[in-house]
């Protein structure tokens, strides 16, 4: 735990220091009371200094950190990793149906070891669940993709 | 005579369907990208006349609405859209002549075809019933000697009183809030001195005698309180006004401009588009598509200095 | 009054005003399970149809969906650690950590309880204290905004369990990104570097369900696998609620709840997520047992749960008595109330006393429909953790990413849903508290608005502060609590 409590806390004196740069460039003080630029600057200086503070002490070493040891090398850990940065790449370019069908049958193939029948007979019937109940039902605009053209023309999904 | 007729007739053939498709755009639905979210203000006014533009046009119209930054999203959608006809959008002051002072847009009022508007807001100028101030006058005289603060959202009303404070000599502080619900509240506690904002948040405290209604800000009276005089029949040239109108994206084909212009003008004069103006508080206000645009222009280049002079736009 | 109220439910008593009420409050239910969709969206999308109903009907409906999704929340908040509602993330601190325990079906009892208890104590406010507490509302400026948020924010020092240096991180964390957007005095953008998306601010949306729901996923991936048997469901009926021991420590914090939600929930910019999370704050400052929260303490889902129910009752006082929205969700129900014709404010009981009493009428009605609704399908819900973990990991992603986008309509959503879920991920492995960052990032930006508001107001000039009584004292409230923090860490470390 407290190599990763130290890690975090790497990450926020990086994240404080890029905090102040941009902060740096709004005003601290208008002429009738603080500024815009005036809470983040002195947060970042703060966040700087929590970070260094939790670098001193970052927690109980005898604490196992929360996911096992090596998160990094399971399989499954890995499958979801990516199908979450996939879908989050893809969905704007492509919709939601394409990118989650393939999320789905990543995390059920490679993470989970189903067969391909079940891993894309699964993706299908969730995303088909999912259209028809946040789309059909419930009238949610979905993101505009290829396939959400061709659903809105049926009239399942509502035109966004 | 019987070759020329012929002749006329194989001419109006070829042509015939080219006509006839002109005088029957739109041929599918049109849509309108409201910069707002549902329920408001501009949300529903905005459906109403597109009701009565579906019965004029014969196609379905659907409403859209991209909230957000201010009401920069929905015209930035507008000003990307092809310039087709069949994509539109509303927009008021605050999305092309107040946001882009605060905000970096990528479009201006060079990007857009303009349409016709169609509702005006209202504003109001009041104070607290307990508020020793009981006309304009006795405020005015009160800035004059003493800063006096007042909540408001924001452009144009802060706009309307800074044009005030300068034409009278006195010293109004502005006070942003988040809503105007929430400097209307602000007022009728006392934290603020006055207030400036739309019918609909301050007639609930005014028809209950918390809150008194010094001047109508807008160019004519309110209809529930026409014996308040406008700051003009008081002597003061200020007036705040802000509109909602159509736009489209620049290069939309001229005929169809035409179209959607005399469907807007002709679906604005409605009466049930006035009855839901009336409860939002707001006037059918109808603007041919240049009036609107010169006021959005002319509205934009007077906020910029007025707004950096507060402190209020961004530093270029 | 008592006359008001029989009226009321004359007027319900319509089969379509209780078929309404009905659906209202199952659709509720169902937004407030499905994560990210929102009663703001759910509402925005039935405006059109609640057209074509009298207003007395629609505003049933709609208030039915309101307050409805108070209860529906919990659900996916115990069970799988993904908030449903941002009233509800608070409960996926504790409620969640419960579940695994194998008291998930304690968990949602007592949140299903709790919450009824506290919408009849909120109806009832609604009904007795509307005129007084319509002057509380009024008597808020500024200045006590800022001052009650500085007492919200100095509950965080009792999040220290994991270490201060530790919890000052995250609360910062919190506060920065609740700064991210326009400016609320200058009107400048604020860390958007160009990305319209984040000219609003971060969502609390993608914030939340990132969070506590991806980084959730992530760690299911590395339980052993098999089912999602983390969370042990119980093995008898009777485990499916809660025992006596839970129950009587559930009396005080929804007691406490319900009130502190109610007064919470009538300021304007306040509401159920507000109270939800200053009720966690105070039960962890009450409670004897301060090390069991964070690792399913049941008043830190008593408390909070009651809180939001009763913040959602309160949120009506300002609504109908003043015309004044405290929220996005209160402001479409203004919305629905002046498309219909009627106009909100102190006049609405002499011009229109029906829909007054019939939504106060419906919300008896509706609240009572919701615990019958929800408690015997706790059993039923709680047999959901069983399914098998490929399939609930996967669904939970895909309903999360349309839950997010639904919100604000924006792709960028789903990209910072998943930023934050590793982030998560990464805290929670390093030992973080994910309490005072959600806690900052709510009450930070009131908190810098009002003090810059109030200074404008002052000129400056803080000795204004003095004829202030309600600020004042919630300042000092501020100060005894965080001096009370330290003594009390410092005692315990003594006592070593």
């Amino acid at each position: 735990m407290t190599r990763t409590a130290r890690g975090v806390a790497l990450g926020g004196l990086v994240f404080a220091a890029l905090a102040w740069w941009e902060a740096s460039r709004l005003e601290s003080w208008s002429w009738d009371g603080p500024g815009p630029g005036l809470m983040p600057q002195a947060l970042s200086i703060l966040i700087a200094l929590a970070a260094l503070a939790v670098l001193v002490w970052p927690g109980d070493p005898t604490a196992e950190a929360e996911g096992g040891a090596a998160p990094f090398r399971d399989r499954t850990f890995l499958a979801y990793v990516l199908a979450m940065l996939g879908a989050a790449a893809a969905v704007p370019f492509l919709g939601f149906v394409p990118p989650m069908l393939a999320a789905t049958t990543l995390m059920l193939r490679l993470g989970e070891r189903s067969s391909w029948t079940e891993a894309l007979l699964y993706a299908l019937l969730l995303a088909a669940g999912i259209v028809l109940l946040f789309g059909t039902a419930l009238g949610v605009p979905f993101p505009t993709g290829p396939v959400e053209r061709v659903l809105s023309g049926l009239g399942l999904l509502r035109g966004s | 005579m019987q070759r020329r007729t012929l002749l006329a007739a194989g001419a109006a053939g070829l042509f015939a369907p080219h006509l006839a498709r002109a005088a029957t755009w739109p041929e599918r639905e049109v849509t309108i990208i409201v910069q707002y979210g549902p329920g408001g203000s501009t949300d529903v006014s905005t459906r109403a006349i597109a009701a009565e533009m579906e019965k004029i046009l014969g196609v379905p119209v659907q409403i859209v609405n991209r909230p957000g930054g201010q009401g920069t999203v929905g015209p930035q959608q507008v000003a990307a859209a092809r310039p087709d006809g069949y994509t539109l959008g509303t927009t008021g002051l605050a999305g092309l002549a107040i946001a882009p002072h605060m905000l970096d847009v990528p479009y201006s009022a060079d990007s857009f075809a303009f349409l016709p508007a169609f509702a005006r807001y209202l504003y109001g100028i009041a104070v607290r019933a307990e508020s020793p101030h009981r006309t304009l006058a006795d405020l005015i005289a009160a800035a004059r000697a003493k800063r006096t603060t007042f909540g408001a959202t924001g452009a144009p009303n802060n706009i309307g009183m800074f044009d005030l404070a300068r034409l009278t000599g006195a010293r109004f502080q502005f006070v942003p809030f988040g809503s105007g619900a929430e400097a209307v509240t602000a007022a009728i506690g006392g934290h603020v001195e006055a207030v400036i904002q739309n019918p609909p948040e301050m007639l609930p405290a005014l028809e209950s005698g918390r809150l008194r209604l010094l001047a109508s800000a807008s160019a004519g009276r309110w209809k529930e309180f026409p014996e308040v005089p406008t700051l003009r029949e008081q002597g003061h040239e200020v007036v705040v006004d802000s509109m909602i109108g159509f736009i489209g994206p620049r290069g939309i084909p001229e005929e169809r401009r035409a179209v959607l212009a005399r469907a807007i003008l002709e679906a604005a004069q409605k009466p049930a588009l006035a009855e839901i103006l009336g409860r939002f508080g707001m006037v059918p206000s109808l603007m041919q598509a240049a009036e609107f645009e010169t006021t959005v222009r002319q509205a934009h280049d007077r906020f910029g200095p007025q707004l950096r002079e507060a402190g209020l736009a961004r530093k270029r | 009054m008592m006359d008001g109220l029989l009226h009321g439910f004359a007027v319900l008593s319509t089969w379509q005003n209780l078929s309404l009420c009905l659906l209202g409050a199952f659709l509720g239910t169902l937004v407030g399970v499905l994560p990210g969709l929102g009663p703001a969206t759910t509402i925005a999308l039935l405006l059109p149809i609640t057209l074509k109903l009298d207003p007395t009907g629609a505003i049933i409906l709609l208030a039915g969906i309101y307050y409805g999704v108070a209860y529906g929340g919990t659900l996916t908040s115990v069970l799988m650690r993904i908030p449903g509602e941002a009233s509800s993330v608070v409960t996926c601190l504790d409620g969640y950590e419960m579940a695994r325990r194998g008291r998930a079906g304690a968990a949602l009892g007592i949140a299903a309880i709790g919450s009824f208890f506290a919408s009849t104590v909120g109806i009832l406010g609604v009904m007795l204290l509307s005129p007084l507490l319509a002057e509380l509302v009024i008597a808020f400026g500024p200045w006590e905004y800022a001052a009650l948020m500085l007492a919200g924010l100095s509950l965080i020092a009792f999040f220290a369990a994991s270490g201060l240096a530790k919890a000052a991180l995250m609360a910062l964390l919190g506060l920065f990104l609740g700064s991210v957007g326009i400016d609320p005095i200058a009107g400048t953008p604020r860390f958007t570097f160009g990305i319209p998306e984040l000219v609003d601010g971060i969502n609390i949306t993608p914030l939340a369900l990132g969070l506590f729901g991806l980084s959730e996923l992530l760690f299911l991936a590395l339980a052993r696998p098999g089912k999602a048997e983390i969370l042990r469901p119980p093995n008898s009926l009777l485990g499916f609620l809660p025992n006596r021991e839970e129950a009587r420590r559930s009396v005080a914090p929804v007691l406490r709840g319900s009130v502190l939600g109610f007064l919470v929930g009538l300021l304007p910019g306040g509401g159920a997520v507000l109270a939800s999370f200053l009720s966690y704050a105070v039960e962890r400052r009450l409670t004897r047992r301060p090390e069991e929260f964070g690792r399913g303490a049941v008043e830190g889902v008593a408390g909070p749960e009651a809180a939001n129910n009763s913040g959602t009752a309160g949120a009506f006082i300002p609504l109908l008595t003043l015309g004044i929205p405290s929220n996005a969700v209160t402001a479409l129900l203004l919305g629905a109330l002046l498309i219909h014709g009627v106009q909100p404010g102190p006049m609405i009981l002499e011009r229109q006393p029906e829909i007054y009493w019939g939504v106060i009428a419906s919300m008896y009605l509706g609240n009572l429909i919701l615990l019958v609704l929800n408690l015997p399908l706790v059993g039923l819900f709680v047999r959901a953790l069983e399914i098998p973990r490929r399939f609930m990991a996967a669904a939970i992603l895909s309903i999360c990413v349309i839950g997010v986008y639904s919100t604000n309509l924006a792709t960028f959503d789903i990209l910072l849903a998943v930023g934050f879920g590793l982030l998560g991920f990464a805290l929670r492995r390093g030992g973080f508290d994910l309490g005072p960052l959600i806690l900052a990032y709510v009450l930070g930006p009131t908190f810098e608005r009002s003090l810059r508001q109030g200074l404008l107001i002052a000129d400056g000039n803080l000795l204004e502060l003095a004829d202030r009584p309600i600020a004042l004292g919630f300042i000092l409230a501020a100060v005894a609590t965080l001096a009370g923090a330290v003594l009390l860490r410092n005692r315990a470390r003594v006592a070593d």
